[in-house]
């Protein structure tokens, strides 16, 4: 079977600064519908790949394809209309003044209208179990609410790609499972999913193939 | 490193006394470009990039300038520059009021630039020895340690609202408007909770348990501190005497 590629990375390179190197000479496809786990001890620089492929940040060396265009010539906003990033730190990605605001924000600002906003929002609330936490304040809730609204906000923009990074922190079993569930029907949806991750039993339940990071190299590439 | 690096926190809690109560006191262009000229040199004295410091602030520069063009919209003074109907947009004193506010900003910027180039700890210890409570002295420091927490915040916030898809160019101004209010609020929100989170810390680690305290770093004043606290003190004076008395 062909598959379409989403991401391709060649002979990607990566320092904080100019004397070390984070990413060395990474060349690696991810593919539409493909879900893939990236892992590897603390520090090796599996965030900084993340963000690397999600555009936030740009490529010291070489470069990536998102979909076959170059992320070095496209602006942020594009990225964000195609890749759905969650952060390690949901504290990092809240802003809005309500849980429903910030769902529904980048389609406000991207011209949807009033009645689609809030039809997805609905959906979303109900999928992500926080309709009890629709006028709260993001920035209040606990760890493993914040996630929730985190990826739902990602969900609503209906990216073609979605990175999560470490996605489960925070999440009890039963919010875990419902994860599953949600990535199970992304996938079927043709949505390629890239999760950053050190929980194995979510790795092995949702991953067809993992990237196994070391040394800011990949040591191992498999498919399950 | 430069031969400023090791200065005494006091001079340079001293020098950014000087520098943001000129900023404060003094409403000139002409009189506030020098205070910020004398604060980029500072910068430079004590090894620290003032284009770098600026990149590192973009967001909360351009958040700067906003306000300042806002400001120049809603006070308006002196000969009408672009008037729609009988509302003058843009003036000559809203203007200038706009660059007067730009550079004190910059100004207080800078002075948080100077204070950072010593560690939180030795700035303590240099109030503390200036005779002021330790609590507040610790309080200080915290807030100047906020600083770059906040720059960086805004800078977070700007990030996720573009991952989000949105073009800040496509959108309207009142849209814009919106979405600026957006930036502020993880920064506010952000350091409330860190604030309780912090004290909360802090307590916890039996911070005022008792009510003295005893210290292993003492700082001692060299030649170099005298002749730039002194130096430092006469420009001040003789600045302050001409835009008083002079000008």
């Amino acid at each position: 079977m062909i598959r379409e590629t989403a991401i391709e990375a060649s002979n990607l390179g990566f320092g904080y600064d100019r004397e070390s190197s984070i990413i060395n000479s990474l060349s690696f496809t991810l593919y539409r519908g493909e879900t893939v786990a990236l892992t590897g001890p603390n520090g090796v620089g599996k965030t900084t790949l993340g963000k690397l492929l999600a555009g936030i940040l740009k490529p010291a060396r070489g470069q990536v394809l998102l979909f076959g265009e170059n992320t070095r010539d496209m602006p942020l906003y594009l990225m964000g209309r195609k890749i759905g990033y969650s952060f390690q730190n949901p504290d990092q990605q809240l802003f809005a003044s309500s849980v429903a605001e910030e769902i529904g924000f980048g389609l406000k600002y991207r011209g949807a209208n009033l009645e689609h906003i809030s039809r997805v929002t609905a959906y979303l609330l109900n999928l992500f179990d926080i309709e009890h936490l629709k006028e709260a304040f993001p920035l209040n809730l606990s760890w493993g609410e914040k996630r929730r609204v985190v990826l739902a906000a990602c969900l609503a923009q209906n990216p073609e790609y979605l990175i999560l990074d470490e996605p489960t922190t925070g999440l009890d079993e039963e919010r875990i499972k419902a994860l599953t569930e949600i990535i199970a029907s992304l996938r079927r949806k043709g949505t390629g999913i890239l999760l950053i991750s050190h929980h194995q039993t979510f790795i092995e339940q949702n991953a067809e193939r993992i990237l196994r990071m070391e040394g800011g190299e990949i040591r191992d590439d498999r498919f399950f | 490193m430069t031969a400023f690096s090791d200065l005494d926190p006091r001079s340079k809690l001293l020098l950014v006394a000087c520098l943001s109560s000129g900023a404060v006191i003094m409403s000139h262009w002409a009189f506030l470009s020098g205070l910020l000229a004398a604060s980029i040199l500072l910068l430079l004295l004590f090894g620290v990039n003032p284009w770098d410091m600026l990149k590192k602030t973009r967001v909360l520069f351009n958040m700067v300038i906003f306000i300042a063009l806002m400001q120049s919209i809603f006070v308006p003074g002196g000969q009408a520059l672009l008037t729609v109907g009988s509302i003058n947009l843009l003036t000559t004193g809203g203007l200038m009021m706009a660059a007067e506010f730009i550079l004190r900003m910059s100004i207080i910027a800078a002075s948080a630039g100077i204070l950072a180039t010593s560690n939180s700890r030795e700035i303590i210890q240099g109030m503390v020895q200036c005779k002021l409570p330790y609590e507040i002295a610790f309080m200080v420091s915290m807030g100047i340690r906020f600083l770059p927490v906040f720059a960086g915040e805004a800078r977070e916030a700007m990030t996720a609202i573009q991952l989000r898809g949105v073009n800040l160019r496509e959108l309207s101004w009142r849209q814009k408007l919106e979405v600026t209010a957006s930036l502020f609020q993880p920064v506010v929100a952000g350091a409330l909770i860190k604030a309780r989170a912090i004290s909360m810390s802090i307590e916890m680690r039996a911070f005022r348990a008792y009510s003295t305290r005893s210290s292993y770093l003492v700082l001692t004043l060299g030649v170099k501190d005298y002749v730039l606290i002194s130096g430092g003190l006469l420009l001040m004076a003789l600045t302050l005497a001409y835009y008083f008395y002079l000008y």
